[in-house]
């Protein structure tokens, strides 16, 4: 009886032993993908109304745990009857009447023109706020226009393999993020990493193969480049590209040294 | 072997399998909602469904969990010298002491966070399964 349970002993420490082990070698896979994983939580404001009498367009605010902020944007003056040339107007976007996320002044001249917003401010948002509303103010403050705008979140894309991951990947109708790569691999043997974002061309082809997708957009540049940190921003989608969100996306990432290269695929969802 | 104590193994090992379950789910969350500031009902979205090597290691780490509780009380129950242990002409219970070394031991040498609570969870459970059997609350396989 005794030797049997002995028996036992040594079977669940054996046991325990063995499962540690495997435990300790998968552990920098679990912390590689459980950890340092940065999300963007992307939110697109944007008014597609044709009687606008001014739109914005390209105008994203994201979250990033706490912080937040503006970014980018084109303000276009369409009808121009309200407004003077060479006068200073100056935009308000306002959340919920609230709470002023944008302050922007701008010079109009005459016509239609884009007025890139280049500032950048904190913000900070919940995706979940209700009405946002865009005001152009002339010099004496005096509302000249004011324009209700839609926030459509955009989507939020996973994307890894075993050893790499593309982070902070946002899908919207109009334009996708398109984030940026880390990885667990030494890649700085390398003379150049290009990521090929592509589509499924069509949904007979075989997803396995990669002459399957069209490529859309390239982003090329040494692996010190690559791995700097910093995302590789924004790719807006044309009217004629107005499909591509709805289709199966992946990434190929080619490594290449001198004349030999490796070809890694990441798939997009 | 007798009838009744075989009776209670199936009982023994689901109620085993689901406290186990439960110590690494509520490491895992303890981790993944610390690291992220988020709530632990967002990180269970984080567990499970944002990448199969993280939902992958929590099935190992239950399995451990598993395997050392079972050890633990094979080990407690057949070898009699550690059963209990006398410390100043006071007799303790060994499992009490081995829980308590445990706890001290992780949080001594600090371990990454899924592991520390994880143990400390897995060392409190151990010492109430024991106390739970030893009041006659609920019975074991043995």
């Amino acid at each position: 009886m005794k030797k049997i349970l002995n028996i036992n002993i040594i079977m669940a420490l054996a046991t325990v032993a063995v499962i540690g082990y495997i435990m300790s070698l998968f552990y920098p896979l679990y912390q590689f993908h459980t950890f340092n994983k940065q999300v963007r939580y992307d939110i697109e404001l944007y008014n597609g109304d044709f009687n606008a009498i001014f739109t914005l367009a390209d105008l994203n605010i994201y979250r990033d745990g706490d912080g937040g902020s503006i970014q980018g944007g084109k303000l276009t003056v369409l009808a121009g009857d309200n407004f003077t040339d060479q006068k200073n107007y100056t935009l308000e976007i306002r959340l919920d009447d609230r709470v002023a996320i944008c302050d922007y002044t701008f010079t109009y001249s005459d016509g239609e023109h884009e007025y890139p917003i280049e500032m950048l401010e904190d913000a900070t948002l919940l995706p979940s706020v209700g009405r946002v509303v865009a005001t152009v103010y002339d010099e004496s403050n005096q509302a000249v226009a004011s324009e209700v705008l839609t926030m459509t979140p955009a989507r939020l894309i996973n994307g890894y393999n075993k050893t790499m991951r593309l982070e902070k990947v946002t899908l919207s109708p109009r334009y996708m993020r398109l984030g940026q790569l880390v990885t667990t691999l030494d890649l700085s043997g390398y003379d150049s990493i290009a990521l090929e974002y592509r589509y499924l061309t069509s949904d007979d082809l075989d997803p396995a193969d990669n002459n399957s997708y069209t490529v859309f957009e390239k982003i090329e540049g040494t692996p010190e480049q690559m791995l700097a940190g910093t995302d590789y921003g924004i790719y807006r989608f044309t009217n004629a590209q107005r499909d591509i969100p709805l289709r199966p996306l992946s990434v190929a990432v080619v490594m290449k040294s001198g004349d030999t290269g490796t070809v890694v695929k990441i798939d997009l969802d | 072997m007798d009838k009744n104590k075989f009776k209670n193994i199936p009982f023994s090992l689901l109620l085993n399998l689901a406290a186990t379950f439960i110590v690494a789910l509520v490491a895992n969350l303890v981790a993944i909602a610390g690291y992220y500031r988020i709530t632990p009902f967002a990180g269970l979205a984080r567990l499970f469904f944002d990448n199969i090597y993280t939902a992958g290691y929590f099935v190992l780490l239950w399995l451990m969990n598993f395997v050392i509780f079972e050890a633990v009380n094979e080990i407690f129950e057949h070898v009699s010298k550690i059963r209990t242990i006398a410390i100043f002409n006071h007799k303790i219970p060994g499992v009490m002491l081995a829980g308590f070394v445990v706890t001290v031991a992780v949080l001594a040498l600090d371990p990454p966070a899924v592991f520390k609570s994880n143990f400390i969870i897995l060392a409190a459970w151990v010492m109430i399964y024991d106390w739970l059997e030893y009041k006659h609350i609920i019975q074991g396989g043995r």
